[in-house]
């Protein structure tokens, strides 16, 4: 009948105990470098997530203006020359590729 | 209180290489040992300045997080909808190839035996009966009550016995 209790409490895998130290320590100095790092990391983080915050509200900003109707993309391509001379028209008078 | 740097010093100086044999035993792979043990010593520094409990219940506290960063590693590991216990084969089988070539059978054998335990009664039974802890402090690791520990250790001594009579130890 088997007792575990009376077993060694041996494990199969063999690690050199000096080399676990000396990861224990590695681990140690890798928490405390990690941890001095973060407050800058965390001012990257902010930075990175305003400029994306600005970006997104300038072409939200951008694509909801009111858009200009073919008419009014016309008259404001032209000079003030030209519109003076179309005032006496009307502008049932523009040829038809305008309005397209 | 002790500040963070002092706490930390404390887990590796005097917990830090059963924490990592700890850890091993779950995980088995050196290497996720290896990130496992990293994780917590970080955690531990992190958390060290929310830590609220007494000077005496440290050593519980850094079982507890290595317990949850190696059971982190081994979530990372299964599949979607799939649980830590369904890696019993795979942990059973990775025990062969991360033993040393010198391991005794029986010491091989018995840690293939552990692996078929549900994770909560491995838990419980390693550290009862590697790290040798009391049920009270157990259950301040893992939650559960002194009552279900007992139980899971009972369990997991017979299945590994089973195990071990199976294959003719």
């Amino acid at each position: 009948m088997i007792n575990i209790d009376e077993m060694k409490r041996e494990l199969p895998y063999k690690e050199n105990p000096a080399y676990i130290r000396d990861l224990v320590g590695r681990c140690r100095q890798t928490a405390l470098r990690t941890n001095a790092a973060a407050p800058a990391r965390r001012a990257w983080i902010w930075a990175v997530a305003a400029a994306a915050a600005i970006l997104i509200a300038v072409i939200g900003i951008t694509l909801s203006a009111p858009r200009k109707t073919p008419i009014e993309r016309f008259l404001a391509s032209i000079t003030d020359e030209e519109a003076a001379m179309i005032t006496d028209y009307n502008l049932e008078d523009i040829p038809e590729y305008v309005n397209e | 209180m002790q500040g963070a740097t002092e706490i930390l010093n404390l887990a590796a100086d005097q917990y830090g290489e059963r924490l990592y044999w700890h850890i091993r035993r779950l995980v088995v792979s050196h290497d996720d040992a290896e990130d496992a043990l990293q994780e917590t010593f970080l955690k531990i520094y992190t958390k060290a300045a929310s830590f609220r409990g007494e000077s005496s219940s440290l050593p519980a506290w850094f079982y507890r997080i290595a317990t949850n960063e190696a059971l982190q590693t081994l979530r990372r590991r299964v599949r979607l909808f799939q649980s830590i216990d369904d890696l019993s084969e795979t942990l059973s089988e990775q025990v062969t190839t991360e033993s040393a070539p010198d391991a005794s059978r029986a010491s091989v054998l018995f840690q293939k035996a552990t692996m078929l335990l549900p994770t909560q009664q491995r838990v419980a039974f390693y550290l009862r009966y590697y790290d040798e802890l009391p049920y009270d402090q157990i259950a301040r690791i893992t939650g559960h009550s002194e009552g279900s520990l007992r139980t899971n250790y009972h369990y997991a001594v017979k299945t590994i016995k089973k195990y071990l009579e199976d294959h003719a130890i």
